[in-house]
């Protein structure tokens, strides 16, 4: 017998398409619950201390604590990226047992990069002794719980999570006040400290307690940051996209004060903001549960008719249901948020009164507004993006937010007060069109894109000859 | 530039087995031609080792890898959108009004096979336009995931072959039809040279048993279901693609020879003109042969009987192992020989291992594994072949010639090969007893009517040896393709 024999091996992969889906809607909000739950704790602490501290020093606290937050979620972003992927692709492998070897070695990793970064870069803040060492061990402990959430976006205890975050706020409150009445700030921040320690303890206890695993330390998810690159570049863009402008606004002349040190605020920019930032979760979380049933139903309709073996016509119908349910649920979103965001126009000016503020804020935060809403959008469609995996249009779309950001703040500032804030709209604006229009693109084409991407995997038998 | 160039499919010089042993013969039988060899094998990973100690008459070794699909995207991407009109001829099937423009744009794309983009042809925003044009004139509700798969798979050969650089030579001799027989065909048009097909076992029939046992085609439920001759959409799919490219190989041919009768009529059936057809049948070494004929020791008694050929399904070695009980109960002493590699198929290897325990015979049969079979043919005094798919068995012409008569299926070349073929060739006699295949009973009935009757045996070894001795002489071989190769070079 002359001839070549073959046959195909593996059809297609889209199970894991559909798998990647809860890993990165749930990473969106991640960041958000744990940084709301930490701003009321600082709030807390910065409110009920007053009368016992010197006001500098609750300063520095306060902008330490923000300083450790903001570079943790730029330095850890990578990693958080491609910890999802690892694990939804592992969890589709039926490997649930390679969660906790992985997780073991990114946190060996990321401990020892952080521990470098931030012992050197402590001596930037000139603190004492004693005050930079608790320092470095919150920035590591910060640094932990980033990644330790996304390995528990796979936890089935979800109440447990919630918990731990009020155990470690709570002592870390506590613990702040009581040791920051009798040694001031070393007392504060080692009592803030020891709130967040305990919750590194809890939600790691959390890990190893919910997960089945192999008793060894894994480093195969390595290969990804080779293989996945660009998403380790999305999210490294994508945050920077979100910090550049604060930082430039902290540590231009202008608009910065120095606090202590390296340690530089921006009042004038930094108040406007984090209250523009607050009116945003409702919409991040509106659009998590949307996501969990009316998109999420049909995109999987979607690659499930593929597999399903459908005619060509009933998956060109299911196309335009995603297009379909997208539309509504942006519109949807548009509203609700638009509706947040005029409320918070009008009553942005009452409360500056209410609170003897000064207006000079005010045209910051009316813009801030529209510009959070702005990043609620972005943020969305870059997700929805990731679920198809477009990841060059993804890396396109952060890389506009994070240079855009950069350079139009730089500018907002040259051309005065009232363009503060401008900036930041206009990168999120830009990065949106950018998106939306790659976007629409590829949805037009979503059966082409999906199809062609696919690898030819052939197997290959030779037959041989019988005698 | 070589005088011969001959075009293999996963053969030689890459893997062991009949077409190629019959391929080292040729080259190495006619050192004054100087041949190249233009050898289609899957991917590259199937060709790091030479299975043969290639003669160097065989001045160059091209491989085309049909299955290769790293593909390198290229900066500039080049269009040639005629690729796609040349696709859907060549998936309709090519009619002889159609041959004309098939021809042109072969022409044009070879001689732009530079720019023969695999990018293109499998990725690009045209080749998905052609895909699924292509669909929507078909039927509709099949689905569309295997239709694209099978698109793609269907021209990814094609499009290696096309991309090829086909050595130039007066005449191309292909051993089989299918990926080689396009190859050679498109060389010819090419180089206008001359073409020689040459088929063992028939490529269409080979790949249709495949097909139809094709678990990864896919067949809808309904499809599936009725038990019936009628293929599904796409099993049906990629029989009509090997019907087509041995189509295409048959009308390019100047001669196109086979092994015996019975193949060359399965050849017309599928289009070959049968004023090109000739039977050229395989030989052995007759000189070899007699000398072990020669000492065979024909007057002892006779208990020996051999199986020779892979432990595989195909061969029925279970039919084969029933019949050994039947002899056995009625001679006790008889030894039978499973000569021949297991690896191939271990599950069936063991089951037929199981077989022989079950059916008490652990005395009397012996699995002997890979050995050389000529130092056994002395003691052979039967050759047994159960096989329900044969072409021409090799082993029946050497036992032939060595005088030694054979009970085999009636399947292949088998009962010409025993009984005779022309009428000058029956006239010399039966050199064996054929039976229907699947029957264990008829099969031991013809051994030990070989075993016990002394003038039958006598009959029938005597008449292998001169039937061997006048048809299937491997210098005869030799020299039937030579004079074939003198026509046209």
């Amino acid at each position: 017998m002359a001839g070549i024999g073959f046959r195909l091996e593996k059809i297609l992969s889209y199970d894991s398409y559909v798998n990647l889906l809860q890993g990165y809607a749930y990473s969106a909000i991640v960041s958000a619950g744990p940084l709301l739950c930490t701003i009321f704790t600082i709030a807390f602490l910065t409110i009920v201390l007053p009368g016992n501290l010197p006001y500098a020093e609750i300063m520095i606290f306060r902008t330490l604590v923000v300083y450790v937050y903001a570079v943790t979620l730029i330095t850890t972003a990578p990693a958080q990226m491609i910890i999802t992927r690892y694990m939804s692709d592992r969890i589709f492998l039926n490997d649930r047992q390679a969660i906790v070897p992985a997780f073991v070695g990114i946190i060996a990793i990321s401990l020892v990069i952080h521990a470098i970064f931030g012992a050197t870069a402590i001596h930037l803040v000139e603190l004492d002794f004693a005050s930079s060492v608790t320092a470095v061990i919150l920035f590591l402990a910060i640094s932990i719980v980033w990644i330790a959430m996304i390995v528990l976006s796979a936890a089935k205890e979800f109440i447990r999570i919630v918990k731990s975050f009020f155990a470690g706020s709570a002592l870390s409150v506590v613990a702040g006040f009581v040791l920051g009445k009798q040694l001031g700030l070393l007392g504060l921040l080692a009592g803030f400290t020891a709130g967040q320690v305990l919750l590194v303890i809890m939600l790691v206890a959390q890990i190893f307690t919910e997960f089945e695993y192999r008793k060894q330390v894994e480093f195969y998810f390595l290969e990804y940051f080779k293989k996945y690159m660009a998403l380790a570049f999305i999210a490294t863009f994508y945050n920077i996209g979100i910090w550049a402008d604060k930082f430039i606004f902290w540590f231009t002349t202008q608009t910065g004060v120095k606090i202590h040190a390296v340690l530089h605020i921006s009042p004038v920019y930094d108040i406007p903001v984090f209250v523009a930032y607050v009116l945003v979760v409702p919409t991040l979380a509106m659009f998590t549960i949307r996501v969990e049933t009316h998109f999420y139903i049909h995109y999987r309709k979607y690659f499930l008719s593929i597999l399903g073996k459908h005619p060509l016509s009933s998956l060109e119908e299911r196309r335009k249901n995603i297009i379909e349910v997208l539309r509504v649920s942006m519109g949807r979103m548009i509203v609700m948020q638009g509706t947040i965001t005029v409320m918070g126009l009008f009553i942005a000016p009452k409360v500056y009164m209410y609170f003897g503020m000064s207006p000079v804020n005010l045209g910051v935060l009316q813009i801030a507004i529209l510009a959070t809403f702005l990043q609620a959008l972005l943020q969305t469609l870059l997700i929805i993006i990731l679920y198809f995996d477009f990841r060059m249009d993804a890396l396109a779309m952060s890389a506009i937010f994070a240079a855009t950001n950069v350079l139009f703040s730089v500018y907002s500032i040259d051309a005065g007060l009232s363009w503060y804030g401008y900036g930041y709209f206009l990168s999120c604006l830009a990065a949106l069109i950018a998106g939306f229009l790659l976007f629409n693109y590829r949805m037009k084409h979503l059966l082409y894109y999906t199809f062609v991407s696919q690898k030819i995997i052939v197997h290959s038998e030779t037959v041989a000859a019988p005698q | 530039m070589s005088d011969i160039c001959l075009v293999l499919e996963g053969t030689y010089p890459y893997v062991q087995g009949g077409v190629s042993s019959w391929v080292h013969k040729i080259v190495s039988d006619m050192p004054d031609i100087r041949f190249s060899v233009l050898s289609i094998m899957p991917t590259p990973a199937d060709t790091k080792v030479e299975r043969y100690v290639v003669p160097g008459n065989v001045e160059s070794i091209i491989n085309i890898y049909v299955h290769d699909h790293h593909f390198r995207p290229r900066f500039f991407k080049t269009k040639i959108s005629r690729l796609f009109e040349f696709f859907e001829m060549f998936y309709r099937g090519i009619s002889q009004a159609s041959r004309g423009d098939m021809e042109r744009f072969l022409l044009d794309l070879i001689r732009h096979r530079d720019q023969l983009d695999l990018v293109h042809a499998f990725s690009s925003r045209e080749f998905w336009k052609a895909v699924t044009s292509l669909y929507e004139k078909g039927d509709t509700t099949i689905s569309f995931l295997d239709y694209f798969w099978n698109y793609r798979f269907t021209f990814l050969p094609i499009m290696q072959i096309l991309k090829a650089r086909l050595p130039p030579a007066p005449l191309y001799h292909t051993i089989s039809t299918g990926y080689a027989g396009v190859a050679c065909a498109l060389a010819k048009i090419k180089f206008n040279s001359h073409m020689i097909v040459t088929e063992h076992g028939i490529y269409t029939k080979e790949r249709r048993i495949e097909i139809a046992q094709a678990s990864w085609i896919y067949e809808r439920e309904t499809e599936y279901v009725r038990a019936t001759e009628e293929l599904g959409y796409f099993k049906d799919w990629w029989t009509r693609y090997f019907g087509v490219m041995s189509k295409l190989a048959y009308s390019y041919a100047d001669s196109i020879t086979t092994l015996y009768e019975g193949n060359r009529q399965l050849q017309m059936e599928d289009g070959a003109d049968p004023k090109k057809t000739s039977i050229i049948s395989n030989g052995v070494d007759i000189g070899e042969f007699r000398e072990i004929a020669k000492n065979r020791d024909k007057s002892r008694k006779r208990k020996t009987i051999a199986f020779i050929g892979r432990i595989v399904p195909i061969k029925d070695v279970k039919t084969l192992i029933k019949a050994c009980k039947i002899i056995v109960q009625q001679m006790d002493d008889v030894k039978i020989f499973l000569i021949g590699p297991q690896e191939e198929e271990s599950q069936y290897y063991q089951d037929c291992m199981m077989l022989v325990k079950m059916l008490g015979l652990e005395n009397n049969v012996i699995f002997t594994g890979h050995v050389e079979i000529k130092d056994y043919y002395p003691d052979i005094d039967i050759v047994v072949l159960t096989s329900i798919s044969e072409a021409q068995p090799l082993v029946l012409l050497e036992a032939a010639a060595c005088g030694i008569p054979a009970v085999a299926s009636d399947v292949g070349s088998c009962r010409e090969t025993l009984l005779g073929a022309t009428a000058d060739d029956k006239a010399l006699g039966p050199s064996g007893i054929v039976c229907p295949f699947h029957s264990p009973i008829e099969t031991a009935e013809a051994a030990l009517r070989l075993l016990t009757d002394d003038d039958l045996y006598r009959a029938m070894s005597d008449a292998g040896q001169a039937r061997a001795e006048r048809y299937y002489d491997d210098a005869d071989m030799v020299n039937a393709y030579r004079n074939l190769y003198e026509k046209y070079i």
